[in-house]
C-alpha cells in the first residue's frame, strides 16, 4: 500500500474527491478521444485535415499525448506536467472549435474537459507547492 | 499558495524527451496511413470498375487509390467528367429516375473540403419504393440518410435564381429516406463508409434507392417556404430511440436553394429539369450526431421512421430492412 501511495496520487484524491470524480471522468474521456485519434478514425481524420487545415501526424500525436496524459493524472510525479500538457491541448481544441464556430454538440467536450482540466491542474499545483513549502519549512 | 518554482527543470526535460519520440512516431505513423501506391489504378479504367461495381452490387477495386486521385486533384469539376463517363455505361441499360444534390450547405462543404455542392443522378428500375417497404440489402453498402424529396411541376425552375421564384415550380415535396448503396470498399479507406467527397462526386454519390413517404401539393400551404424553412426532422428507430434532431432552421439556406443547384449542375450539361423531375435533397441527420448503427442499415434489420414537421403537418416515411446476401430477414 506504501508503495502505491507513493507513485499514485491516492492521498489527494482522499484529501480531494472532487479532483477523483474530475480525474476519473476526463481519463475516461481523454482514452476514449485519444483511442480513436490514434486509431485514425476516418472522422476524426477528416476534422483534423479539412476543416481544421492540420497535418495528420499532428493527429496521431494529440491522440498520444491524450492517452498518455490521461494516465499521468493518476501517477503523483507526472499529474502537474500531465494536467499542464492536457491544459494546453484542450485550449487548442476549444480555440479551433470557436473559430469554426462549431455547435455545442460538437465542441461541448472539449469545452468541459478544458474547464475540468483547469480544475484538476490547479489542485496539482497547490498540492505541489504545499509540499514545496513544507519541504522548505522541514 | 499556488509557487511557480515547483516545476522542476529536470521533470520538464524528462518530459520533452517523450514528447519528441511521439512527434516522431506520429510522422512515421501518418506516411504509413496516407500511403498509397498511385500506380496500381489509372483514371482511364474509372467510369468501367465503377459501372462494373454498381451493375455487380459490389465494390470499386483500387478505391484508395481511386481516391487518393480525385482528392490529391480536389475539384468538383474534374470529378464531374469522371461521373459522367460512369454514368453514361449505366444508363446504356437503365432509365434515369431523378436527381440528388448533397451538401449543399457552405459549411458542410468546408467540413468536407469541398468546392461546392455535389450531384448525383439516380438510374434503375427499383429506384423508389413506397414507404414501410422491407428492403433487400443484397449484401450491399448501404447508406441511411434522412433526406426529402422535391418535384418539379414546371420547367421554368430551370430560369429561376431565387428561392421565392424558384419555389413557383416545385409543386409536392415528400417525406424521403435516400438509401446510397455506397461502392467505396471501406476496407480501403480506414474503415470510413465514405471516400473523399471527390470521390464521392466521381461515384455519383453512390445513389441507388429511395423510400418515399407522406407529401405536401405545395399549393395546399401558403406559407409553405417559412414552414420549411423552420422544418424539424425527428429520425427514430422500432424502438423509439432517437438521432438528434435536425432542426433547418439552423442551416444558412433554404432546401429549395438544390433545385437552383440541380438545374444548374444539368445546365452545364446541356440538360434542363422536366416537369415531374424529382430531387433528392440532404442529408437532412445531423451528420457525426449518431452512432455508426445508423449510418449501416444492413446490420439492423428493424424498421426506421423519420418525421418532418412542417408546419402544423407532420409528413412521415418508414423503411426496414433484410438481407438476402448475408442471410438476414426483418424482424
Amino acid at each position: 500500500m506504501n508503495k502505491l501511495t507513493q507513485h499514485f496520487a491516492i492521498d489527494l484524491f482522499r484529501k480531494h474527491h472532487l479532483l477523483l470524480v474530475l480525474t476519473v471522468v476526463c481519463a475516461g474521456l481523454l482514452l476514449m478521444a485519444g483511442t480513436m485519434k490514434i486509431r485514425g478514425f476516418w472522422m476524426m481524420a477528416l476534422n483534423f485535415q479539412e476543416k481544421f487545415g492540420l497535418p495528420l501526424w499532428f493527429m496521431f500525436f494529440v491522440g498520444y499525448a491524450e492517452v498518455l496524459g490521461a494516465l499521468s493524472l493518476f501517477l503523483k510525479r507526472w499529474a502537474l506536467y500531465g494536467s499542464l500538457g492536457l491544459l494546453v491541448i484542450l485550449a487548442g481544441a476549444s480555440t479551433f472549435h470557436l473559430i469554426n464556430n462549431d455547435p455545442l454538440q460538437f465542441a461541448g467536450m472539449a469545452y468541459g474537459l478544458l474547464a475540468a482540466m483547469l480544475i484538476i491542474f490547479v489542485y496539482h499545483w497547490a498540492d505541489r507547492s504545499a509540499e514545496h513549502l513544507a519541504g522548505q519549512v522541514g | 499558495m499556488l509557487r511557480i518554482d515547483v516545476f522542476n527543470k529536470g521533470e520538464i526535460v524528462l518530459g520533452l524527451i517523450p514528447i519528441g519520440v511521439l512527434i516522431v512516431v506520429s510522422i512515421v505513423q501518418s506516411y504509413i496511413y496516407n500511403h498509397v501506391d498511385t500506380s496500381e489504378c489509372d483514371l482511364e479504367n474509372f467510369a468501367v470498375d465503377a459501372a462494373a461495381a454498381w451493375e455487380g452490387y459490389t465494390l470499386l477495386p483500387h478505391t484508395a487509390c481511386y481516391d487518393r486521385l480525385f482528392k490529391t486533384e480536389g475539384s468538383g469539376d474534374f470529378a464531374r467528367q469522371y461521373q459522367r463517363d460512369f454514368e453514361s455505361l449505366i444508363a446504356e441499360n437503365h432509365p434515369r429516375t431523378g436527381y440528388k444534390i448533397g451538401i449543399h450547405e457552405r459549411q458542410q462543404q468546408k467540413m468536407f473540403g469541398l468546392d461546392g455542392p455535389v450531384f448525383g443522378v439516380f438510374y434503375g428500375d427499383n429506384t423508389w419504393h413506397p414507404s414501410g417497404a422491407i428492403l433487400d440489402v443484397k449484401g450491399e453498402n448501404l447508406g441511411f440518410e434522412p433526406d426529402f424529396l422535391l418535384r418539379i411541376g414546371d420547367d421554368r425552375a430551370n430560369e429561376a435564381t431565387t428561392i421565392e421564384e424558384v419555389a413557383n415550380y416545385i409543386d409536392r415535396v415528400y417525406a424521403f429516406i435516400e438509401l446510397p448503396a455506397h461502392l467505396a470498399d471501406p476496407d480501403e479507406i480506414h474503415g470510413a463508409f465514405l471516400p473523399n467527397f471527390y470521390t464521392m462526386q466521381a461515384l455519383n454519390l453512390s445513389v441507388r434507392y429511395g423510400i418515399i413517404g407522406d407529401y405536401i401539393d405545395t399549393a395546399s400551404d401558403p406559407d409553405i417556404i417559412d414552414n420549411l424553412r423552420n422544418m424539424a426532422v425527428l429520425t427514430t428507430d422500432h424502438n423509439g430511440v432517437s438521432t438528434p434532431v435536425k432542426y433547418l432552421n439552423q442551416d444558412e439556406t433554404h432546401i429549395y436553394i438544390t433545385a437552383i443547384m440541380a438545374a444548374n449542375f444539368l445546365k452545364e450539361r446541356g440538360e434542363r429539369l422536366e416537369a415531374g423531375d424529382l430531387i433528392s435533397v440532404g442529408a437532412l441527420g445531423v451528420f457525426g450526431g449518431s452512432g455508426p448503427e445508423w449510418d449501416y442499415p444492413g446490420i439492423d434489420t428493424a424498421m426506421r421512421h423519420v418525421h418532418y414537421y412542417i408546419g402544423g403537418r407532420r409528413l412521415s416515411v418508414s423503411v426496414g430492412f433484410e438481407d438476402s446476401v448475408r442471410g438476414t430477414s426483418h424482424e
